[in-house]
Protein backbone atom coordinates (compact mmCIF):
# COMPACT_ATOMS: atom_id res chain seq x y z
CA UNK A 1 0.00 0.00 0.00
CA UNK A 2 1.36 3.27 -0.91
CA UNK A 3 0.57 6.49 1.56
CA UNK A 4 -0.76 9.35 0.03
CA UNK A 5 -0.88 11.62 2.65
CA UNK A 6 -0.88 14.96 1.11
CA UNK A 7 -4.39 13.50 -1.19
CA UNK A 8 -8.39 13.57 -0.05
CA UNK A 9 -9.82 10.78 -2.03
CA UNK A 10 -13.39 11.49 -2.53
CA UNK A 11 -16.08 9.22 -4.33
CA UNK A 12 -19.09 11.34 -5.21
CA UNK A 13 -20.94 11.19 -8.69
CA UNK A 14 -21.39 14.55 -8.82
CA UNK A 15 -18.08 16.29 -7.95
CA UNK A 16 -19.55 19.45 -10.16
CA UNK A 17 -21.44 20.41 -7.25
CA UNK A 18 -18.40 20.35 -4.84
CA UNK A 19 -15.92 22.21 -5.86
CA UNK A 20 -16.55 24.35 -2.89
CA UNK A 21 -15.28 21.16 -0.91
CA UNK A 22 -11.91 21.19 -3.04
CA UNK A 23 -11.63 24.93 -3.02
CA UNK A 24 -12.04 24.32 1.15
CA UNK A 25 -9.44 21.29 1.06
CA UNK A 26 -7.07 23.42 -1.20
CA UNK A 27 -6.68 26.02 0.96
CA UNK A 28 -5.97 23.87 4.11
CA UNK A 29 -3.22 22.18 2.16
CA UNK A 30 -4.75 19.35 0.64
CA UNK A 31 -4.89 17.88 -2.93
CA UNK A 32 -8.53 16.34 -3.75
CA UNK A 33 -8.56 13.69 -6.33
CA UNK A 34 -12.36 13.06 -7.08
CA UNK A 35 -13.80 9.34 -8.56
CA UNK A 36 -17.37 8.43 -9.38
CA UNK A 37 -18.32 4.87 -9.04
CA UNK A 38 -17.30 2.27 -6.60
CA UNK A 39 -15.04 0.55 -9.23
CA UNK A 40 -12.61 3.49 -9.55
CA UNK A 41 -12.69 3.88 -5.27
CA UNK A 42 -11.59 0.31 -4.78
CA UNK A 43 -8.80 0.79 -7.12
CA UNK A 44 -7.40 3.73 -5.43
CA UNK A 45 -8.27 2.12 -2.00
CA UNK A 46 -6.55 -1.15 -2.60
CA UNK A 47 -3.55 0.58 -3.81
CA UNK A 48 -3.11 3.80 -2.36
CA UNK A 49 -3.57 5.05 1.82
CA UNK A 50 -5.13 8.54 1.39
CA UNK A 51 -4.99 10.87 4.24
CA UNK A 52 -8.93 10.72 4.04
CA UNK A 53 -11.19 8.99 2.29
CA UNK A 54 -14.15 10.69 1.84
CA UNK A 55 -17.87 9.32 1.00
CA UNK A 56 -20.69 9.72 -0.42
CA UNK A 57 -23.76 7.04 0.30
CA UNK A 58 -25.60 8.01 -2.78
CA UNK A 59 -23.13 6.69 -5.69
CA UNK A 60 -23.87 4.43 -8.68
CA UNK A 61 -22.50 0.85 -8.80
CA UNK A 62 -22.72 -1.62 -11.52
CA UNK A 63 -21.79 -5.71 -12.22
CA UNK A 64 -19.84 -7.75 -10.05
CA UNK A 65 -19.59 -4.61 -7.89
CA UNK A 66 -23.62 -4.15 -7.15
CA UNK A 67 -23.79 -7.90 -6.94
CA UNK A 68 -21.68 -7.58 -4.06
CA UNK A 69 -23.51 -4.87 -2.44
CA UNK A 70 -26.52 -6.54 -2.70
CA UNK A 71 -25.49 -9.59 -1.18
CA UNK A 72 -24.68 -7.63 2.15
CA UNK A 73 -28.30 -6.57 2.61
CA UNK A 74 -31.08 -4.17 2.02
CA UNK A 75 -29.21 -0.88 3.59
CA UNK A 76 -26.01 -1.28 1.63
CA UNK A 77 -28.38 -1.77 -1.39
CA UNK A 78 -29.17 1.55 -0.78
CA UNK A 79 -26.76 3.86 0.46
CA UNK A 80 -24.00 2.05 -1.77
CA UNK A 81 -21.29 3.75 -0.38
CA UNK A 82 -21.07 1.80 2.68
CA UNK A 83 -19.38 -1.12 0.71
CA UNK A 84 -16.75 1.44 -0.43
CA UNK A 85 -16.20 2.36 3.12
CA UNK A 86 -16.30 -1.18 4.70
CA UNK A 87 -13.43 -2.02 1.98
CA UNK A 88 -11.75 0.60 2.38
CA UNK A 89 -11.59 -0.09 6.20
CA UNK A 90 -10.50 -3.60 5.48
CA UNK A 91 -7.72 -2.69 3.06
CA UNK A 92 -5.94 -0.81 6.42
CA UNK A 93 -7.80 2.66 6.27
CA UNK A 94 -7.85 3.38 9.75
CA UNK A 95 -11.15 4.86 11.30
CA UNK A 96 -10.62 8.47 11.55
CA UNK A 97 -9.79 8.10 7.49
CA UNK A 98 -12.80 6.60 6.71
CA UNK A 99 -15.76 9.69 6.35
CA UNK A 100 -19.53 9.25 5.16
CA UNK A 101 -22.32 11.42 3.80
CA UNK A 102 -25.62 11.66 3.36
CA UNK A 103 -27.94 14.56 2.12
CA UNK A 104 -29.87 13.51 5.92
CA UNK A 105 -28.69 11.16 8.93
CA UNK A 106 -30.35 7.87 8.85
CA UNK A 107 -30.26 5.60 11.86
CA UNK A 108 -29.98 2.38 10.13
CA UNK A 109 -26.71 3.52 7.94
CA UNK A 110 -25.41 5.24 11.74
CA UNK A 111 -26.33 1.53 12.85
CA UNK A 112 -23.52 0.54 10.08
CA UNK A 113 -20.57 3.47 10.27
CA UNK A 114 -20.96 2.67 14.32
CA UNK A 115 -20.33 -1.14 13.72
CA UNK A 116 -17.78 -0.18 11.20
CA UNK A 117 -15.78 2.95 13.07
CA UNK A 118 -15.98 5.56 10.58
CA UNK A 119 -17.65 8.87 10.57
CA UNK A 120 -20.73 9.65 9.42
CA UNK A 121 -21.77 13.50 8.40
CA UNK A 122 -24.93 14.89 6.79
CA UNK A 123 -23.98 17.53 4.18
CA UNK A 124 -26.94 19.57 4.37
CA UNK A 125 -24.51 22.65 5.87
CA UNK A 126 -21.69 23.51 4.13
CA UNK A 127 -20.03 25.26 6.61
CA UNK A 128 -20.36 22.64 9.44
CA UNK A 129 -19.50 20.04 7.05
CA UNK A 130 -16.51 21.33 6.41
CA UNK A 131 -15.97 21.94 10.22
CA UNK A 132 -16.63 18.40 11.19
CA UNK A 133 -14.16 17.31 8.40
CA UNK A 134 -11.17 19.81 9.88
CA UNK A 135 -12.19 17.89 13.29
CA UNK A 136 -11.71 14.79 11.63
CA UNK A 137 -8.79 15.65 9.90
CA UNK A 138 -6.91 17.32 12.90
CA UNK A 139 -5.52 13.70 13.87
CA UNK A 140 -3.77 11.87 11.65
CA UNK A 141 -4.03 8.03 12.45
CA UNK A 142 -2.22 6.58 9.75
CA UNK A 143 1.32 5.75 11.47
CA UNK A 144 -0.55 4.76 15.03
CA UNK A 145 -0.69 1.37 16.16
CA UNK A 146 -4.38 0.19 16.43
CA UNK B 1 -53.31 4.78 -1.82
CA UNK B 2 -52.05 1.39 -1.99
CA UNK B 3 -48.33 0.70 0.05
CA UNK B 4 -46.74 -0.12 -3.73
CA UNK B 5 -47.78 3.57 -5.27
CA UNK B 6 -46.80 5.21 -1.40
CA UNK B 7 -43.78 3.71 -1.79
CA UNK B 8 -43.46 5.48 -5.26
CA UNK B 9 -44.72 8.81 -3.96
CA UNK B 10 -41.74 8.20 -1.13
CA UNK B 11 -39.16 7.06 -3.51
CA UNK B 12 -40.00 10.20 -6.04
CA UNK B 13 -39.88 12.07 -2.91
CA UNK B 14 -36.44 10.90 -1.78
CA UNK B 15 -34.94 11.11 -4.97
CA UNK B 16 -36.23 14.80 -5.96
CA UNK B 17 -35.05 15.86 -2.44
CA UNK B 18 -31.55 14.49 -3.30
CA UNK B 19 -31.44 16.20 -6.26
CA UNK B 20 -32.11 19.77 -4.69
CA UNK B 21 -30.33 19.36 -1.94
CA UNK B 22 -26.77 18.69 -3.96
CA UNK B 23 -27.06 21.83 -6.34
CA UNK B 24 -28.35 24.04 -3.12
CA UNK B 25 -25.28 22.69 -1.04
CA UNK B 26 -22.75 23.01 -3.95
CA UNK B 27 -24.50 27.07 -3.74
CA UNK B 28 -23.92 27.32 0.01
CA UNK B 29 -20.67 25.99 -0.01
CA UNK B 30 -18.91 27.67 -3.10
CA UNK B 31 -20.95 31.25 -1.07
CA UNK B 32 -19.46 30.06 2.17
CA UNK B 33 -16.00 29.89 0.69
CA UNK B 34 -16.21 33.49 -0.87
CA UNK B 35 -17.83 34.91 2.33
CA UNK B 36 -14.69 33.51 4.15
CA UNK B 37 -11.79 34.31 1.47
CA UNK B 38 -10.93 30.33 0.91
CA UNK B 39 -11.60 30.99 -3.21
CA UNK B 40 -8.41 32.43 -4.83
CA UNK B 41 -9.27 35.53 -7.17
CA UNK B 42 -8.39 33.97 -10.32
CA UNK B 43 -11.37 31.44 -9.53
CA UNK B 44 -13.94 33.16 -7.98
CA UNK B 45 -15.80 34.62 -11.44
CA UNK B 46 -15.43 30.18 -12.91
CA UNK B 47 -17.15 29.60 -9.18
CA UNK B 48 -19.82 31.93 -8.79
CA UNK B 49 -21.02 31.40 -12.96
CA UNK B 50 -20.87 27.84 -11.69
CA UNK B 51 -23.41 28.17 -8.74
CA UNK B 52 -25.81 30.37 -10.48
CA UNK B 53 -25.52 27.11 -13.16
CA UNK B 54 -26.81 25.05 -10.09
CA UNK B 55 -29.11 27.73 -8.63
CA UNK B 56 -30.90 27.26 -12.05
CA UNK B 57 -30.70 23.82 -12.65
CA UNK B 58 -32.87 23.31 -9.42
CA UNK B 59 -35.53 25.97 -10.03
CA UNK B 60 -35.84 24.24 -13.46
CA UNK B 61 -36.48 20.80 -11.23
CA UNK B 62 -38.81 22.43 -9.33
CA UNK B 63 -40.44 24.13 -12.62
CA UNK B 64 -41.28 20.44 -13.38
CA UNK B 65 -42.23 20.40 -9.95
CA UNK B 66 -45.18 22.85 -10.45
CA UNK B 67 -46.27 22.05 -14.25
CA UNK B 68 -46.52 18.19 -12.60
CA UNK B 69 -48.88 20.07 -10.06
CA UNK B 70 -50.74 22.35 -12.23
CA UNK B 71 -51.31 19.81 -15.72
CA UNK B 72 -50.93 15.92 -14.47
CA UNK B 73 -54.96 15.74 -13.64
CA UNK B 74 -56.16 19.06 -14.47
CA UNK B 75 -58.69 19.59 -17.47
CA UNK B 76 -56.57 21.15 -19.83
CA UNK B 77 -59.13 22.72 -22.00
CA UNK B 78 -58.29 26.14 -20.76
CA UNK B 79 -54.54 26.15 -21.36
CA UNK B 80 -55.46 24.60 -24.62
CA UNK B 81 -57.75 27.68 -25.89
CA UNK B 82 -55.24 30.13 -24.06
CA UNK B 83 -52.57 28.37 -26.53
CA UNK B 84 -54.16 29.58 -29.43
CA UNK B 85 -52.84 32.94 -29.14
CA UNK B 86 -49.63 31.75 -28.63
CA UNK B 87 -46.49 30.69 -30.69
CA UNK B 88 -43.27 28.29 -29.95
CA UNK B 89 -40.44 29.36 -32.60
CA UNK B 90 -39.11 25.99 -33.02
CA UNK B 91 -34.96 27.22 -32.89
CA UNK B 92 -35.75 30.26 -30.61
CA UNK B 93 -37.02 27.73 -27.58
CA UNK B 94 -34.06 24.72 -28.75
CA UNK B 95 -31.31 27.91 -28.08
CA UNK B 96 -32.71 29.21 -24.85
CA UNK B 97 -32.27 25.67 -24.04
CA UNK B 98 -29.10 25.20 -25.15
CA UNK B 99 -27.51 27.76 -23.28
CA UNK B 100 -29.23 26.71 -20.25
CA UNK B 101 -27.08 23.61 -20.41
CA UNK B 102 -23.48 25.28 -21.59
CA UNK B 103 -22.19 24.98 -18.08
CA UNK B 104 -22.88 21.66 -17.23
CA UNK B 105 -22.30 20.72 -20.90
CA UNK B 106 -18.95 22.27 -20.98
CA UNK B 107 -18.12 20.17 -17.13
CA UNK B 108 -19.34 16.98 -19.23
CA UNK B 109 -17.51 17.79 -22.23
CA UNK B 110 -20.51 17.38 -24.30
CA UNK B 111 -21.86 19.88 -26.79
CA UNK B 112 -25.67 20.46 -28.10
CA UNK B 113 -25.86 21.18 -31.45
CA UNK B 114 -28.88 22.48 -33.35
CA UNK B 115 -28.37 20.89 -37.58
CA UNK B 116 -30.79 23.82 -38.72
CA UNK B 117 -31.22 27.08 -36.42
CA UNK B 118 -32.42 29.22 -39.29
CA UNK B 119 -35.82 27.38 -39.89
CA UNK B 120 -38.26 29.49 -38.49
CA UNK B 121 -40.93 26.11 -38.18
CA UNK B 122 -43.01 27.37 -35.52
CA UNK B 123 -46.46 25.62 -33.54
CA UNK B 124 -49.13 26.71 -31.48
CA UNK B 125 -48.62 27.31 -27.91
CA UNK B 126 -46.75 28.07 -24.45
CA UNK B 127 -42.94 28.29 -25.43
CA UNK B 128 -41.79 28.11 -21.62
CA UNK B 129 -43.77 24.32 -21.26
CA UNK B 130 -41.78 23.65 -24.83
CA UNK B 131 -38.34 25.03 -23.41
CA UNK B 132 -39.47 22.82 -20.13
CA UNK B 133 -39.10 19.90 -21.72
CA UNK B 134 -35.86 20.03 -24.50
CA UNK B 135 -34.32 21.19 -21.14
CA UNK B 136 -35.40 18.11 -19.62
CA UNK B 137 -34.49 16.19 -22.23
CA UNK B 138 -30.76 18.02 -22.81
CA UNK B 139 -30.26 17.33 -18.29
CA UNK B 140 -30.19 13.97 -19.41
CA UNK B 141 -28.32 14.06 -22.71
CA UNK B 142 -25.45 16.12 -20.40
CA UNK B 143 -26.08 13.44 -17.70
CA UNK B 144 -25.47 10.16 -19.68
CA UNK B 145 -24.10 11.30 -22.98
CA UNK B 146 -19.96 10.04 -23.93
CA UNK B 147 -17.44 12.57 -22.51
CA UNK B 148 -16.54 14.44 -26.10
CA UNK B 149 -19.90 13.67 -27.93
CA UNK B 150 -22.82 15.57 -29.67
CA UNK B 151 -25.83 15.81 -29.18
CA UNK B 152 -27.73 16.55 -32.34
CA UNK B 153 -31.06 18.56 -32.48
CA UNK B 154 -33.18 18.43 -35.85
CA UNK B 155 -36.55 19.38 -36.89
CA UNK B 156 -38.76 19.77 -40.27
CA UNK B 157 -41.92 19.70 -41.51
CA UNK B 158 -43.19 16.76 -42.70
CA UNK B 159 -45.17 17.46 -45.77
CA UNK B 160 -47.29 14.83 -45.87
CA UNK B 161 -48.60 15.08 -42.57
CA UNK B 162 -47.74 18.82 -41.62
CA UNK B 163 -46.31 17.63 -38.38
CA UNK B 164 -43.38 19.28 -36.46
CA UNK B 165 -40.86 16.98 -35.94
CA UNK B 166 -37.89 17.23 -33.76
CA UNK B 167 -35.21 14.53 -33.49
CA UNK B 168 -32.27 14.90 -30.77
CA UNK B 169 -30.05 12.22 -30.95
CA UNK B 170 -26.97 11.51 -29.46
CA UNK B 171 -24.06 8.57 -27.78
CA UNK B 172 -25.44 8.57 -24.90
CA UNK B 173 -26.30 5.59 -22.21
CA UNK B 174 -29.70 3.94 -23.71
CA UNK B 175 -32.53 2.05 -22.24
CA UNK B 176 -34.09 -1.46 -22.74
CA UNK B 177 -37.24 -1.59 -24.85
CA UNK B 178 -39.44 -2.63 -22.21
CA UNK B 179 -38.53 0.07 -20.01
CA UNK B 180 -41.10 2.65 -19.79
CA UNK B 181 -38.99 5.65 -19.24
CA UNK B 182 -41.81 7.97 -19.82
CA UNK B 183 -43.61 6.93 -16.89
CA UNK B 184 -43.59 8.96 -12.76
CA UNK B 185 -40.30 7.78 -10.95
CA UNK B 186 -39.05 5.30 -13.81
CA UNK B 187 -35.30 5.82 -14.31
CA UNK B 188 -33.68 3.30 -16.81
CA UNK B 189 -31.48 0.48 -15.46
CA UNK B 190 -28.22 1.71 -17.18
CA UNK B 191 -28.95 5.26 -16.10
CA UNK B 192 -28.97 3.98 -12.71
CA UNK B 193 -25.71 2.09 -12.72
CA UNK B 194 -23.68 5.59 -14.36
CA UNK B 195 -25.59 7.81 -11.77
CA UNK B 196 -27.97 8.09 -8.44
CA UNK B 197 -28.70 12.03 -9.54
CA UNK B 198 -32.06 11.45 -11.48
CA UNK B 199 -35.56 12.14 -10.16
CA UNK B 200 -37.83 9.98 -12.71
CA UNK B 201 -39.91 13.50 -13.33
CA UNK B 202 -38.29 14.94 -15.82
CA UNK B 203 -39.39 12.88 -19.00
CA UNK B 204 -42.71 12.09 -17.12
CA UNK B 205 -42.95 15.76 -17.57
CA UNK B 206 -41.86 15.68 -20.98
CA UNK B 207 -44.67 13.20 -22.53
CA UNK B 208 -47.62 15.27 -19.66
CA UNK B 209 -46.54 18.38 -22.03
CA UNK B 210 -46.40 16.96 -24.99
CA UNK B 211 -49.35 14.90 -25.12
CA UNK B 212 -51.63 16.29 -22.59
CA UNK B 213 -50.79 20.05 -23.73
CA UNK B 214 -49.46 19.80 -27.33
CA UNK B 215 -51.41 17.20 -28.29
CA UNK B 216 -48.70 15.65 -30.11
CA UNK B 217 -46.28 12.70 -29.28
CA UNK B 218 -42.87 11.96 -27.51
CA UNK B 219 -40.89 8.33 -27.90
CA UNK B 220 -37.52 7.53 -27.50
CA UNK B 221 -35.11 4.44 -28.73
CA UNK B 222 -32.33 3.03 -28.73
CA UNK B 223 -30.68 3.32 -32.68
CA UNK B 224 -28.54 0.03 -34.23
CA UNK B 225 -25.62 1.84 -34.30
CA UNK B 226 -26.42 2.82 -30.46
CA UNK B 227 -27.22 6.36 -30.62
CA UNK B 228 -30.32 7.16 -28.48
CA UNK B 229 -32.70 9.02 -30.07
CA UNK B 230 -35.54 11.41 -28.99
CA UNK B 231 -38.15 11.70 -31.30
CA UNK B 232 -41.02 14.61 -31.05
CA UNK B 233 -43.89 15.07 -32.97
CA UNK B 234 -46.16 17.87 -32.58
CA UNK B 235 -49.44 18.43 -34.82
CA UNK B 236 -50.20 22.06 -36.57
CA UNK B 237 -46.96 23.04 -37.75
CA UNK B 238 -46.21 26.02 -39.93
CA UNK B 239 -43.40 28.64 -41.14
CA UNK B 240 -43.61 32.17 -39.30
CA UNK B 241 -43.26 34.93 -41.87
CA UNK B 242 -39.25 35.69 -42.72
CA UNK B 243 -38.14 32.25 -42.34
CA UNK B 244 -36.18 30.74 -44.64
CA UNK B 245 -39.10 28.36 -45.89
Amino acid sequence: MIDRKDTILVLDDEPEFLDWLEDFLLAKGYRVLFVTNIAEALKEVRNYRYRAFIVDLNVPASGEYLTAIEKKGPIYSQYHGLYAAEVARNAGYRDRQVVVYSVHAVPAVKDVTDRLFVAYLAKGRPHIFKEQVMDILSYDPSDKQA
Amino acid sequence: MDVEEKDKAMNLISNITHQAINPLNGVIGTLDNVVKGIVPDEKKQQRLTSARSQLEYTVSLLRNLAYFAQYSGADVLAYRKEAENRKCIIPQVIIEAMMFFQEQGSSHDVSIELANPADQNAVKGNPDLLRQVFMNIFDNAVKYSKPGSKVLVKDWIQKRSGDLIISISGQSIGFDPEEDIFSLGVRGRKAREVTSSGSGLGLHICRLIIEKLFNGEITGYTRSDGDVVFEIRLPGAFVVSGGMK
